[in-house]
This record gives C-alpha cells, sequence and structure tokens, in this order.
C-alpha cells in the first residue's frame, strides 16, 4: 500500500467535506444545538420550577381541608391556581389547549368526611394527549399524597399509633455490581448512546457521499481507473471519515455539558436530580476505549453499504436498517432482562453503547474485554468486506 | 504502405486486414486485444474482440450503442474483467498487472468525472498525487496543461461552477496529465461547441503525433473518427464487423465519408 497515495485520497476527501457546509452542519452545529434540548433542557421544561402549571380549581366545599390543599397548590413553586364556581362547559377545549393544564374539583363534604374519619375524593380531570397535562397532574398528585400522609400521621397518633403500623416493611437498595457503580446516574449510559448516534449520523451522510455518492456522480471510475489501489481508496476515504466523526463527538459532549449547566443553573440541586441524561465522569475510562473501535467500526460499515449500494436511495435504505439495530440495541436495555441485553454487546456498532452500561456495573471485567475484542474483530471484519466490495465488478455500471 | 485489401463480403463476415506502414511495423503496439470477451450474466457485451494500437495512431471504436465500445475501455482500464481472451496494455496483462496498467494509461471518461468541489488546478494536482508527481514537476505540468486547454484563468475556480465544456477540457488535461503513452478517449468531445471541439481535437491529433501516443478513441461522431483516426475498428453487438483507414472503408463500401460507411455496416449486419 503507497502511504503517500493513501494520506492524498484522504486529503481530498477531507478538503471536500470542509467545503460542504451542509456536512459540518450536521458534524457540529446539530449536536451543539440538539444536545441541550433532548438531554437537558427537554426535562427542565417540564419540570415546575420552569414550568408553569396552570390548575383550576371548583371547591364545592367550605370546610378547612380542601382549603389547606388548594393553599399548597399555591404556595407550590411555579404554579398557578385559577378558583373558578363550576367546570366550563368547554373544559375540555380549555384543557386541550392549555388554558389549564389540571382541572381539580373538591366535592361539597369533602372536609367533613375527613374530619369524621372517613374517605373522600378529589376529582382531577386531564387531558390525556397531553404530557404536560399529565405531568402536572402528578405533581399535583404528590401534593395531595404529601398531605395524606400528614393526616394519616394525624389519625394514627390519636389512637396512639406510630406510621409504622400501617407501614411495616421497609425497602433498602445494595448493588452488588463494582464498588461505587451507584454512583453513576442511572441513564447515564444514554449519554454515551447520544455520542454513538451523533458521530455515526454525522459520519454517515459524509461516508455515503465519498462511497455510493462518488458512483453516481461517476467520479468513483476515474478514481478506479488511476493507480490508486482499492485498499488505498477504502483507507483513504475510512481515515478522512474519522477526524468529523471525532468532531460530532466533541459538539455532543458540549452540547450534553452545556445543557447540563443550564439545567444547574436554573435549578441547582433539583435540576441536578433531574439531569439523568449527562456525561457521567464514571464512563469515561470505558468511553476512551470504545471511541475509536467505534468509529473505525461505524466508518467502516458506512463505507462498506455505500460501496455495495448500486444507489443513493438504496444505501438509505441499509442506512435506516443500521439506524434501527443501533437505536433498538440501546434501547432494548431498557425492556429486555440483563442476560439478553448482555448479546446486544455483541452486535456490532451498536453494542458500543450498551456495552458501556455492563462497565458501569462490572467494570473491566472478563465479560467487557471479550465484548470490546469481538467489536475489534469487527473492525477487521467490516474493512475485509469493504475492500471486498471494491474489488467487484458492480461498482462500474455494466453499460456496454 | 502494405494494404491487405479484403472484399466487402469478407468485411461483412467478420472483419478486414489490417493496414500498416513499414514504420510501424518497426514498432510493437502498445494495445493489444486477443480474442477479448466479455460477459454481463446471459449477455455477451463483448465477443472475441482483437485490435492493436500502435504509438502514434489513433484507433477508433466505433458502434452504435451497445456495440461494446465502453466495456472494452472498461476492460482496458482494468475496471472490468474480461471473461476470456487477452488485453494488454505496453506488455502488461490488464488481469494480472494492473496497477501498472493503470499507470500508463491516461483516459477520458464519458462523462467528466471531476470533483466539483475543488478547484480546477487541485482536481489536476489530485490525480497528479496518485501518478505519483510532486512539487514543481506537477505545479508546472498543472499550469501548462492548463494554459493548454484554456483554463489558466479559471484555474482557482471550483469545477462545479464550469461549463460542460470547460469541465470536457479538463478532463481532457487530467487524462494528458502525467504524459502516458496510451491515451483513451470516450467522447472527448460530445456537447462541446465547435470551437472547443476542434481545439480538443487539434490538441489529441497533435499529442499523439509529437509524443508517439497510442491514442484509443470511442465516438459516435464519424466527422472525428475520420478527422482524427489513423484507423478504425467498426463494433457491432460485441463483434468486430470491419477494421480500416477510413479512406479503405470508403472504397471497400464504394461510399463516401466513414458515416456512410458505418450505416452500410450497421444495417447489413441487421439483415437476417
Amino acid at each position: 500500500m503507497n502511504l503517500s497515495r493513501t494520506i492524498w485520497i484522504m486529503r481530498k476527501e477531507a478538503l471536500e467535506v470542509i467545503r460542504d457546509r451542509r456536512a459540518l452542519l450536521g458534524a457540529v452545529l446539530l449536536p451543539l444545538v440538539l444536545m441541550p434540548l433532548v438531554s437537558q433542557l427537554s426535562i427542565l421544561g417540564m419540570s415546575p420550577a420552569i414550568a408553569k402549571y396552570k390548575l383550576a380549581v371548583v371547591n364545592d366545599d367550605d370546610g378547612p381541608v380542601a382549603a389547606s390543599i388548594v393553599q399548597m397548590f399555591m404556595m407550590t413553586n411555579g404554579t398557578e391556581v385559577v378558583i373558578l364556581d363550576t367546570v366550563p362547559a368547554d373544559i375540555q377545549q380549555k384543557l386541550m389547549d392549555s388554558t389549564y393544564d389540571v382541572a381539580m374539583v373538591f366535592p361539597a363534604g369533602f372536609s367533613s368526611n375527613i374530619t369524621n374519619g372517613l374517605r373522600s375524593q378529589v376529582d382531577a380531570l386531564v387531558y390525556p394527549g397531553s404530557t404536560r397535562s399529565l405531568i402536572a397532574l402528578s405533581v399535583f398528585q404528590q401534593i395531595i399524597s404529601s398531605y395524606e400522609n400528614v393526616l394519616v400521621a394525624q389519625r394514627l397518633a390519636s389512637v396512639h399509633l406510630n406510621p409504622e403500623f400501617i407501614n411495616p416493611i421497609g425497602f433498602s437498595v445494595r448493588n452488588v455490581g463494582k464498588e461505587g457503580a451507584q454512583e453513576a446516574s442511572p441513564l447515564g449510559f444514554m449519554g454515551a448512546f447520544f455520542l454513538v448516534i451523533s458521530a455515526f449520523s454525522a459520519m454517515l451522510g459524509i461516508g455515503l457521499e465519498k462511497s455510493v455518492g462518488e458512483k453516481d456522480k461517476g467520479t468513483l471510475e476515474a478514481l478506479l481507473a488511476s493507480p490508486a489501489s482499492r485498499r488505498e481508496i477504502v483507507v483513504g476515504k475510512l481515515l478522512s471519515l474519522l477526524p468529523f466523526g471525532l468532531l460530532s463527538f466533541a459538539a455532543t459532549i458540549v452540547g450534553l455539558a452545556f445543557g447540563g449547566v443550564i439545567t444547574s443553573t436554573f435549578m441547582g440541586q433539583t435540576g441536578s436530580n433531574l439531569q439523568m441524561i449527562s456525561l457521567d465522569p464514571s464512563y469515561l475510562p470505558i468511553m476512551l476505549v470504545v471511541a475509536p473501535i467505534f468509529l473505525v467500526q461505524a466508518a467502516a460499515l458506512i463505507l462498506l453499504m455505500g460501496f455495495f449500494a448500486k444507489t443513493l436511495k438504496e444505501a438509505q435504505t441499509y442506512s435506516g436498517i443500521v439506524t434501527f439495530v443501533l437505536s433498538f440495541g440501546t434501547i432494548g436495555t431498557f425492556f429486555l432482562p440483563a442476560y439478553i441485553s448482555r448479546w446486544i454487546c455483541f452486535i456490532p456498532v451498536a453494542g458500543m453503547a450498551v456495552l458501556q452500561n455492563f462497565y458501569i456495573s462490572e467494570g473491566f471485567s472478563a465479560f467487557v474485554l471479550s465484548t470490546v475484542l469481538v467489536q475489534i474483530l469487527y473492525v477487521v471484519l467490516l474493512l475485509a468486506l469493504a475492500l471486498q466490495v471494491m474489488k467487484a465488478e458492480r461498482l462500474v455500471s455494466a453499460s456496454a | 504502405m502494405i494494404v491487405c485489401l479484403p472484399t466487402l463480403e469478407d468485411t461483412l463476415k467478420g472483419g478486414i486486414g489490417f493496414v500498416r506502414n513499414r514504420s510501424m511495423q518497426a514498432d510493437a503496439p502498445s494495445v493489444v486485444t486477443r480474442n477479448l470477451v466479455k460477459d454481463f450474466g446471459k449477455l455477451r457485451a463483448v465477443n472475441g474482440l482483437s485490435f492493436e494500437v500502435r504509438p502514434g495512431e489513433v484507433v477508433g471504436l466505433l458502434g452504435p450503442n451497445g456495440a461494446g465500445k465502453t466495456t472494452t475501455i472498461r476492460i482496458l482500464s482494468t475496471l472490468l474483467q474480461p471473461t476470456s481472451g487477452e488485453a494488454s496494455v505496453l506488455g502488461h496483462d490488464v488481469v494480472r498487472e494492473p496497477e501498472k496498467v493503470r499507470s500508463s494509461e491516461g483516459i477520458v471518461f464519458e462523462n467528466t468525472n471531476l470533483y466539483g468541489k475543488l478547484t480546477g488546478s487541485e482536481n489536476l494536482e489530485y490525480y497528479g498525487h496518485l501518478y505519483g508527481m510532486n512539487g514543481n514537476v506537477l505545479r508546472s505540468r498543472v499550469q501548462e496543461l492548463l494554459s493548454i486547454v484554456g483554463l489558466s484563468d479559471r484555474a482557482r475556480d471550483k469545477v462545479q461552477d464550469f461549463s460542460r465544456g470547460m469541465k470536457q477540457r479538463l478532463a481532457i488535461a487530467r487524462g494528458l496529465l502525467h504524459d502516458a503513452p496510451v491515451l483513451i478517449l470516450d467522447e472527448p468531445t460530445a456537447s462541446l461547441d465547435v470551437p472547443a471541439a476542434r481545439s480538443i481535437r487539434d490538441l489529441i491529433k497533435s499529442t499523439t503525433a509529437s509524443e508517439r501516443k497510442a491514442t484509443i478513441l470511442c465516438t459516435h461522431n464519424m466527422l472525428e473518427a475520420q478527422y482524427l483516426c489513423s484507423r478504425v475498428v467498426i463494433l457491432n453487438r460485441g463483434m468486430k464487423v470491419a477494421e480500416g483507414t477510413p479512406e479503405e472503408l470508403e472504397r471497400i463500401s464504394d461510399t463516401h465519408g466513414l458515416e456512410d460507411v458505418f450505416l452500410q455496416l450497421i444495417r447489413s449486419e441487421a439483415q437476417p
């Protein structure tokens, strides 16, 4: 293999991408803008500290309990309470267009029932098509629940009982994984998933342009007729993709960090608790191992798809399937039992995101290391396949 | 001149004898194909094609669409492998020594195949590097060729902003870049205006003669073939149906102009 020719191919490919603003936008700007939105601001936007939830209250009760609960609603940060005489006839429309997020009706006799040791019921009206409405409901339910706990404690005290009397079983969680594993945030690996998906998406557009795109334009024919060998062409193109994958990695990290800073600034400790999808430093060692393997693997897979496909449309179909597998592999870990999701680690590309979660539980265990080894073997296999496809005559159309 | 003139009947049966002058006989052929066959599944695109191209001559590959011209060129440029038969360039077999073959050829494809986001000079420099050229030698060669094809003032412009004719001229400059002894030109003047096409033809003619290049020209333009080609090989349905100088073929078929010769041969082939 001629190194000089390989470097010139890489240089030319990189130069073309740098001059293609759309590709750069996809690789850098999209992660910078999307990551804070997807990972942090969506959570932030739904939290009561930022989102002002509007609660309509119809209080047909004249007793103290309903009044106290309404008072608690009013004192809750970010809640606007509107007192109404009756439930409006167009309540469905008002809930749909977020005039109110939730409407609550305290019926007559609500307080007297409770003070007499009986049970009362609050009617909550929500529009199930609105996520905001459902989140607001959970916020208000928590408030009522906390008030209920106080009531229960008072009732128990009146008969000389402790709250433990009706809550006899305690519950504690002990992590049997790696020591300190509990320090990792529960959805921390989603940060790794975003890194993987961002870099893959950025390289996908560029890589298909460099493979099937060249085939479509006819420039590949001239390149294949030059003294550059198939191996030099594959390696040159592959190397040219890596910096843009890395760039996308960096942009995603900055985007996630930026989202985290905004959340913490606005919400302090509450915000930190909400940062479920974040860059967790606990993942750093495995990410350093995974990142280079993933980048080469993804680049080889993209080139393989691009050189195999006859047209850009065909390549887009293949990439859709690969992206589905990549997403399913990661999201599957939410739903599948651990003994099944372990196998996802052996899926090329997708396994890279899932593997990081197992690292958090097990450290560099034999399983994690063997998975890394298998993923390295995939790199070799994908490169060999891409080279084989490059040798096929289908790269050149069969017109006579 | 030693002229071997077959009858028209012989010609229609499957080829015409070579016309060679004595000086050519002294030169070994740069391009040789022997019984070349290429199948795409059940379709036989090239069927037993044999011809030679010697230094200093332009050999035209003529034929209707689907005759096998492009497939032959793709075999000679190592993009496709022959199903059977042999092809060599400067003695290098296209199957066994593809890299040496590719280094010996300057190719101008029917589609210009240039990189739109690179400038004119960057396109040439890129290919220069692939052909092992470097530094001042490459830079001065690029300048020289851009000047020859009349693109010096557009050297720093991106090719995506070039007209079709300008792209075609740049593609020809790329084909000439590494001064290859064999030139393969597929429709080099297609969609060029008359002055541009004429300047390209003159460039091909003078380069072939002065630098004794072996040039293969694929074209549908019979006037161009008549003007440029020292010999023509007429293909139909993958087979050679005639070979000779344009004048000989005119004389044999008793027609005027290569276009009439071509049409007569193709129509004869079409008859049962």
